[in-house]
């Protein structure tokens, strides 16, 4: 009762922490835009005024996306922790975002039309997402040891750099470019109108999440515990990497591969929260990731002036260590 | 004695024939007057000084100006080089000195005819780059000299080619910040090809025709404009006192970021670069030559004025990164027009074209 309490206590935190943050990060951008002419752009848009297209296509569009790239990769990474029942998984260390980047860069090299639309962009991503998970899934039934499984995931990601180095040496100069450029991730080239797809399926993914909680709190026991509750193995394998891939894909197909998020955050949470109860888990992801990832764009900003920053630079200076410390603890 | 006068007598005729044969080069050079220095006007990475009878090439780090090499030209030997940076192959070419190139990194760079035909009869050679070459195949071919665009490293295995008889020379043309510097550096390649007073000759006129347009231009700043574009998150600008800078200050451009300093590119944010081009006229050297490709790496592109007039060099690519180094006088030719030209016609561009 008293740890409910305190779950509960946490995640209002959490929760009204949010819009604090998200606010901080409107303010920390190198251009003094004042909460006016943000409202103004939402509102009462003037395309005229700089500073109003300033705050509606690039510093709202970037905030609600460090959001919704904070809260969708660290639910993924909560899945294939839960999935694999190793704390060392998470979409970027596994290969999922591999799939997703060979599918783009196929989308991207290839020069046909469709594909290169958002829709298309999205549609690949998340096949790549799906197949990949379907592999390391078909690895999983084939290593016990949860260190082996992360090799395996580093194989498809070292696989996925050849063949792709292979469609670059045949693609024209121009879109590999534009490749190279996607490749290194970015919270700032989402516009205003394409947030509208991706929070649909974020949204898609969080709910399709909170909906097998059940079925994820059984999965821990392990399988055959799991299986002689009643619980369908096979189907809420496909589920989770489902949902994973959705919220993988999306992000990956307009943002690039961001790292370590997905492996960080759900880590930080259980350190928090210290429960296998995957309701609470899953919104603590949703809500901590979107923190996480909108605090270190909002530093990201600030330091803009005196350097500009990559995100994963610090994503993997964070998430880097994070690994490190759980692989000691696990040898130990 | 009648018998070993006429041996002397041959002896000698033959010396004086030999001496003045055409087609000996190393004996023609000795003699010559003794070699004077040439004389670098603009570039700051490299100096020729002489050492007897041949050329002592002196390349100097561009990030501490230290001497980095010294290296001995022979006058008269004859020079064949694997090509790892595109000036060199249009600089070689320029001279018509296609033939000393055996090698290049890749043969789709290209853009000389004459190069492209060397390559399709087998005469010149893919190496890669330099991360991925291969020392065997160097050494089997007759290459003695590897020309590369330096980046202030040395070679990888740099030791064992000299070992081998090979030698690096890095070239430094890139980091030249004034765009006769860059040009000047055709005396390297002159020296190297046999062809010094044609390279002097050629850098000449180009500084002549240089300066000359500067001048007829120089008043009028009237255009605004802005270049570069997004790399990841960074919009990298050159800044106003590197080469692009000085060429779009010298077409008679007000570039946007003239003030900043340093020889290589200022880092901006795409907020800051919004706010800073409210009212640019032109943009240049977007790195893309089709709009939709611009805005599929950066979509907010599309809320900068200067969105509706983009120049690029990048729809010929290989002929800019060929051509462009040695010809500056073409370059600044064809931003006076984009800066200054009322009825552009694109067919009077050398390198530019708009992107649509």
């Amino acid at each position: 009762m008293l740890t409910e309490r305190k779950h509960t206590l946490i995640l209002i935190i959490l929760l009204v922490s949010l819009p604090v943050f998200a606010l901080l990060h409107l303010n920390s951008g190198q251009i003094d835009l004042g909460i006016g002419t943000m409202i103004d752009s939402m509102f009462s848009f003037n395309n005229e005024n700089m500073n109003e297209v300033i705050a509606r296509e690039i510093r709202i569009p970037r905030m609600l996306t460090a959001l919704l790239v904070g809260g969708s990769l660290s639910i993924g990474g909560l899945l294939m922790q839960t999935l694999f029942r190793n704390p060392l998984a998470g979409p970027y260390v596994l290969g999922i975002n591999s799939g997703s980047s060979l599918f783009v860069a196929f989308t991207i090299m290839t020069g046909v039309t469709f594909f290169q639309s958002d829709l298309g962009m999205i549609i690949n991503a998340l096949i790549g997402a799906f197949l990949f998970g379907l592999l390391i899934l078909f690895f999983a039934g084939m290593v016990r040891n949860q260190i082996s499984l992360l090799l395996v995931g580093i194989m498809l990601g070292s696989f996925t750099s050849a063949f792709i180095s292979i469609l670059e040496t045949m693609s024209h100069a121009e879109e590999l470019k534009v490749y190279m450029l996607w490749s290194l991730g970015s919270l700032q080239k989402v516009e205003f109108h394409q947030l509208g797809i991706i929070s649909l399926i974020v949204f898609l993914g969080l709910i399709g999440a909170l909906l097998i909680s059940k079925q994820l709190n059984l999965l821990v026991l392990g399988e055959r515990e799991a299986k002689s509750l009643g619980l369908n193995i096979k189907r809420i394998r496909y589920l989770i990497i489902g949902i994973t891939a959705l919220l993988t894909g999306v992000i990956t197909a307009f943002c690039g591969p961001i790292a370590f998020v997905g492996l960080a955050v759900p880590n930080m949470v259980r350190i928090l929260f210290k429960t296998q109860h995957h309701i609470v888990l899953i919104t603590a992801s949703f809500l901590l990731g979107a923190i996480f990832v909108m605090s270190v764009d909002a530093i990201l900003q600030l330091l803009e002036s005196w350097m500009v920053i990559p995100i994963n630079a610090i994503t993997s200076i964070i998430g880097a260590p994070i690994v490190v410390i759980i692989v000691f603890r696990r040898l130990r | 004695m009648r018998f070993y006068l006429l041996i002397l007598l041959g002896f000698l005729l033959g010396c004086s024939s030999s001496k003045s044969s055409p087609e000996n080069g190393e004996e023609i050079v000795s003699s010559e007057a003794p070699l004077a220095p040439i004389e670098i006007k603009y570039a700051s990475h490299f100096k020729i000084d002489t050492a007897g009878n041949h050329y002592l090439l002196q390349i100097y780090d561009p990030n501490d100006g230290k001497l980095e090499k010294e290296i001995v030209i022979k006058q008269g030997h004859d020079y064949k080089f694997i090509s790892l940076s595109a000036t060199t192959n249009g600089m070689a070419s320029i001279l018509s000195q296609q033939s000393s190139i055996v090698g290049v990194s890749n043969h789709v760079e290209l853009y000389d005819p004459t190069l492209i035909e060397l390559y399709e009869n087998n005469e010149i050679q893919e190496y890669g780059d330099k991360s991925s070459y291969s020392i065997e195949k160097i050494v089997n071919s007759e290459a003695n000299l590897i020309i590369d665009s330096g980046f202030g490293q040395e070679f990888p295995g740099e030791a064992k080619l000299k070992k081998l008889g090979v030698e690096v020379i890095p070239l430094y043309d890139w980091r030249e910040t004034h765009p006769l510097g860059k040009a000047e550096w055709i005396k390297v390649i002159g020296i190297i090809t046999g062809k010094t007073n044609e390279a002097i000759s050629f850098f000449q006129n180009v500084e002549k025709r240089y300066n000359e347009q500067i001048y007829r231009k120089h008043d009028d700043q009237s255009v605004s404009v802005l270049s570069g574009n997004l790399v990841g998150d960074i919009w990298y600008a050159p800044t106003g006192e590197s080469y692009m800078g000085k060429l779009i200050k010298d077409a008679g451009g007000k570039y946007v970021y003239q003030s900043s300093t340093g020889s290589g590119s200022v880092s901006l944010t795409m907020e800051q670069v919004l706010r800073d081009n409210k009212q640019t006229d032109i943009w240049i050297n977007p790195g893309f030559s089709e709009k939709n490709k611009i805005l599929s790496i950066n979509p907010h592109a599309k809320h900068l004025p200067c969105f509706k007039q983009v120049y690029c060099y990048s729809a010929n690519m290989n002929k800019y990164w060929e051509r462009s180094a040695a010809e500056p006088h073409l370059v600044l030719e064809d931003l006076i027009q984009i800066f200054h030209s009322n009825n552009l016609s694109e067919s009077e561009l050398n390198f530019y074209t708009e992107v649509d």
